[in-house]
């Protein structure tokens, strides 16, 4: 009984120390509420229709960040192990968290 | 890499599902990712590169972004392709891969489907400078009756109205979040406020045109889950062209910048939870590429995806 005791309370001071740590680490490495600069800075932010097409093509990636677009990626699995079987080939398959093709 | 890649028949997918789901595909892949490079049960994700003939025999994989490491991976993946039977490459049984609920059967046909990409941007807020190398890119959905209920009917130029909050709301909630390094968390309802105004530049009985510019502002305190307290502060501002006989739009361009702060579980600002500047760029998804779906679809405010 006093051997289960001793492993309960083990067990809930290291719960215990650990969520201490983890409160500390996140809390003394990041500054995470909305920084007062964050305020000024927007305020700041010139944003008029002039400038809208440069801002767009700004942030659209260009062709090089495309090129992964010149392989014909099928969207899924399933697609993927027909055409595989169809054409006798491997079959290549990237799986990500979110889909590759539209998101993360 | 491109080169390469001609020799097998390249696929792609969302590896939640695959990890996860009962679907056949799913328990297919779940067969094979047990043999790779996150085979342990104790290895949650299995997302990654994998080379498999089509009967779903294993060949190699790994989980890296060196292009030479990935190369190496497929070469021994082909190499022990050629090896095989035939009677290995090939599939004969296809219910083994059938796919029974994907998201992207709900993909709403005649609605607005917009593709979205997002990118960290320079501290100092030009778009003269060289560009940061990190953006990603998100699907946005809206149905058709969604859209046709949410535009307001005898408009003309010049007129004003505010932008329609089921549309606003769904792009603060979902799409206009920071998923720039990875996959984050979508802001509740109580938590997002626009105030973006629409002007009428021209009007007929077929189209209307207008433009839009505000502010929009999405911000969290919750601490739940690994987060910190976020948000997203951004100037937008667009134009669109509403096809009214045919009740679809033909253009909805909008470009948002502002700052993000925070961080959540997966989002990979672990070290950059300060704020720092980031843009959105939205437009028709093109109709030539493959149906994507949002990436915060499985908690989306609309009732027809679920």
């Amino acid at each position: 009984m006093t051997k289960i005791l001793v492993g309960r309370m083990s067990i809930r001071c290291l719960f215990l120390l650990c969520f201490a740590a983890n409160v500390f680490i996140v809390n003394s490495s990041v500054d995470a509420q909305m920084p007062d600069n964050v305020g000024d800075d927007f305020a700041n932010v010139n944003f008029e229709a002039s400038i809208f097409d440069d801002w767009r093509k700004h942030i659209l990636p260009d062709e090089s960040e495309l090129a992964w677009k010149k392989i014909p990626w099928l969207s899924t699995f399933q697609q993927g192990i027909l055409e595989g079987s169809k054409q006798n080939k491997p079959v290549l398959l990237w799986t990500m968290n979110g889909h590759p093709l539209g998101c993360t | 890499m491109i080169e390469q890649s001609k020799k097998f028949v390249p696929c792609t997918d969302e590896v939640y599902r695959l990890q996860r789901g009962s679907d056949p595909d799913c328990v297919f892949f779940q067969a094979i990712a047990k043999q790779g490079h996150f085979g342990k049960p104790t290895q949650l994700s299995k997302q990654g590169i994998y080379v498999l003939s089509a009967d779903g025999t294993f060949l190699s994989s790994i989980n890296s972004n060196s292009p030479d490491d990935v190369l190496k991976v497929l070469q021994d993946g082909l190499e022990k392709f050629e090896s095989l039977p035939d009677s290995q490459k090939e599939m004969v049984d296809v219910a083994k891969i059938e796919s029974k609920n994907r998201w992207e059967s709900k993909s709403p046909t005649g609605g607005l489907i917009l593709a979205i990409y997002s990118r960290d941007l320079n501290e100092d807020m030009s778009f003269a400078s060289p560009r940061k190398e990190k953006w990603n890119r998100d699907t946005a959905w809206f149905s058709k009756a969604e859209i046709f209920a949410a535009i307001p009917q005898d408009l003309e130029a010049g007129a004003t109205f505010e932008m329609p909050a089921m549309i606003g709301n769904r792009l603060l909630r979902f799409h206009i979040v920071d998923t720039i390094k990875g996959q984050t968390d979508e802001f509740s309802e109580a938590e997002v406020k626009s105030e973006i105004m629409c002007t009428v530049t021209s009007a007929s009985d077929e189209k209307i045109e207008f433009e839009f510019s505000g502010t929009t502002k999405s911000d969290s305190n919750s601490t739940r889950n690994n987060r910190t307290p976020r948000g997203v502060v951004t100037k937008l501002r667009g134009v669109a062209s509403f096809d009214r006989t045919a009740e679809r739009f033909e253009k909805f361009d909008f470009v948002a910048i502002g700052y993000r702060w925070g961080k959540t579980r997966y989002n990979g600002r672990r070290r950059q939870a300060n704020s720092s500047p980031i843009g959105f760029s939205g437009s028709l998804a093109p109709s030539d590429e493959p149906t994507t779906t949002p990436g915060l679809i499985y908690a989306y405010d609309a009732v027809w995806v679920f």
